[in-house]
């Protein structure tokens, strides 16, 4: 067999070297990259989720809007309510003043979108509220 | 095997350089400085047969130059090439041990970084015409064109050997236990080694990170799946502008609440009515008070539009 140079090994070797070390070094840097997208992704889709959990359920809305209106707070004072998954359009007469604010309060805290909110004070200790919330 | 004629690799610019003649019994000088040296072996490094063979070309007859020497040379690691002659179908045929006349040469002191190229003695003398003086015991003769070596007392007229006089030919021997750079082969076998190593240590690790990185590809997909989320970064955008829009809306609203109670105080403020729609915000104050109350909105909604009747405030905020 005919020997080959050692030069020619060396140059080989080195040609090798050369080629996986940018092999190594393009993987290394584009895992780096995918990885860092991937933490950016997972950041996104927690945020996501997180707003989800908030305003991406209608029917978990409306369960929570149905379930305000069942407390004795403000059970009597409903005069009329159409509820659909959509929306609900309530109306609320004869509410004293801390059961109004609890209802607001509750309106509000929870993050109900609502579309239109009217309250007005009837009597000197009585409101009505009329409101559409949007699920 | 056939050994073909090459240039011999020499990376370097040109040196002076110097032709030695180097003979197993021959003195050879020291060499001082930095000349590079061309070496022309006598007939002792190497075996060289002519024959007539009846092939047209070099490389036919390279390929039975073992042949020729089966036999009639001592076993070992021979390293061949083949010469034309100037008769058609007859040509020389050499055998010489690389290694053995590397060893040689270290034995005979010849700095080897140092040497350029390497010359049998059967291109450099074929054509001379009377004895050469080698040594005290020995001289080179030519005889039937081949070169060889021969006691002195069998030959009656010597002429001196200068072989820096001689204009070399172009038949050099690739000898690879040395290169032009000075490294020993076996050196170099080493760092190709180590380099072959680290090579294969890349590739290595160029494996792994390949590895990983379809696996970090595929955890994307899987963890959009998991949250039952679309693949594509247009549909998220889509849907977090949505949400978000929601978030905001309802901050805004719920901003604008606590500002207007905010406003109300206090026992001699109350809200009389508020309207919250998409265009903005009307509240109407009943209040004793109205400047503390008309300062009340301008500090929370400067853009206001108030009017007053009486006990009563009104503003109007757009959204």
């Amino acid at each position: 067999m005919k020997a080959l140079n050692p030069l020619y090994i060396l140059a080989g070797s080195a040609l090798l070297l050369l080629f996986f070390l940018i092999g190594s070094w393009s993987a290394k840097a584009e895992l780096h990259r995918i990885a860092a997208q991937n933490a950016e992704l997972k950041k996104e889709i927690g945020t996501i989720m997180a707003l989800k959990r908030e305003f991406g359920d209608p029917q978990k809305r409306k369960r929570d809007f149905q379930r305000i209106l069942q407390n004795s707070l403000v059970k009597s004072s409903i005069a009329s309510q159409t509820l659909t998954n959509a929306k609900a359009d309530l109306v609320l007469e004869g509410l004293g003043e801390a059961e109004a604010k609890w209802f607001l309060q509750k309106l509000f805290n929870d993050k109900f979108r609502i579309k239109k909110l009217d309250v007005t004070r009837t009597k000197e200790a009585t409101l009505t509220i009329k409101t559409e919330v949007l699920f | 095997m056939i050994e073909r004629f090459r240039p011999h690799l020499d990376l370097t610019f040109k040196k002076p350089a110097r032709t030695v003649f180097v003979h197993t019994d021959r003195p050879v000088d020291a060499f001082p400085g930095e000349e590079q040296l061309d070496l022309i072996l006598s007939p002792a490094f190497y075996w060289c047969k002519k024959e007539r063979v009846g092939l047209k070309g070099v490389r036919e007859a390279g390929k039975i130059a073992q042949s020729v020497f089966d036999g009639t040379i001592p076993e070992g690691e021979y390293r061949y090439f083949v010469q034309k002659t100037g008769e058609a179908g007859v040509f020389l045929f050499f055998a010489y041990d690389e290694e053995s006349i590397v060893q040689r040469l270290e034995q005979l002191n010849i700095p080897l970084p140092r040497v350029r190229s390497v010359r049998f003695a059967q291109s450099e003398f074929s054509d001379e015409t009377s004895a050469l003086e080698i040594s005290e015991k020995s001289v080179l003769v030519v005889t039937d064109g081949i070169v060889s070596v021969m006691p002195r007392r069998f030959v009656t007229e010597v002429h001196p050997m200068q072989p820096d006089s001689l204009k070399l030919s172009r038949q050099k021997v690739s000898i690879r236990t040395y290169n032009s750079l000075g490294i020993k082969a076996s050196r170099i076998h080493t760092l190709s080694a180590a380099v072959f190593l680290f090579a294969l240590l890349f590739a290595i690790e160029g494996h792994y990170y390949e590895r990983a990185l379809e696996v970090e590809e595929a955890r994307a997909g899987s963890m959009l799946q998991d949250a039952s989320l679309p693949t594509t970064t247009f549909q998220l955008e889509s849907i977090k502008k949505n949400l978000l829009k929601r978030a905001d809306e309802t901050a805004e609203l719920r901003h604008l609440m606590e500002n207007s109670a905010a406003i109300a105080q206090g026992k001699t403020v109350r809200i009389e009515s508020l309207l919250l729609d998409e265009k903005g915000l009307k509240v109407t104050y009943k209040t004793a008070d109205s400047k503390t109350v008309q300062a009340r909105i301008k500090k929370h909604y400067p853009n206001a539009k108030l009017s007053q009747s009486g006990e009563t405030v009104s503003m109007e905020v757009s959204r």
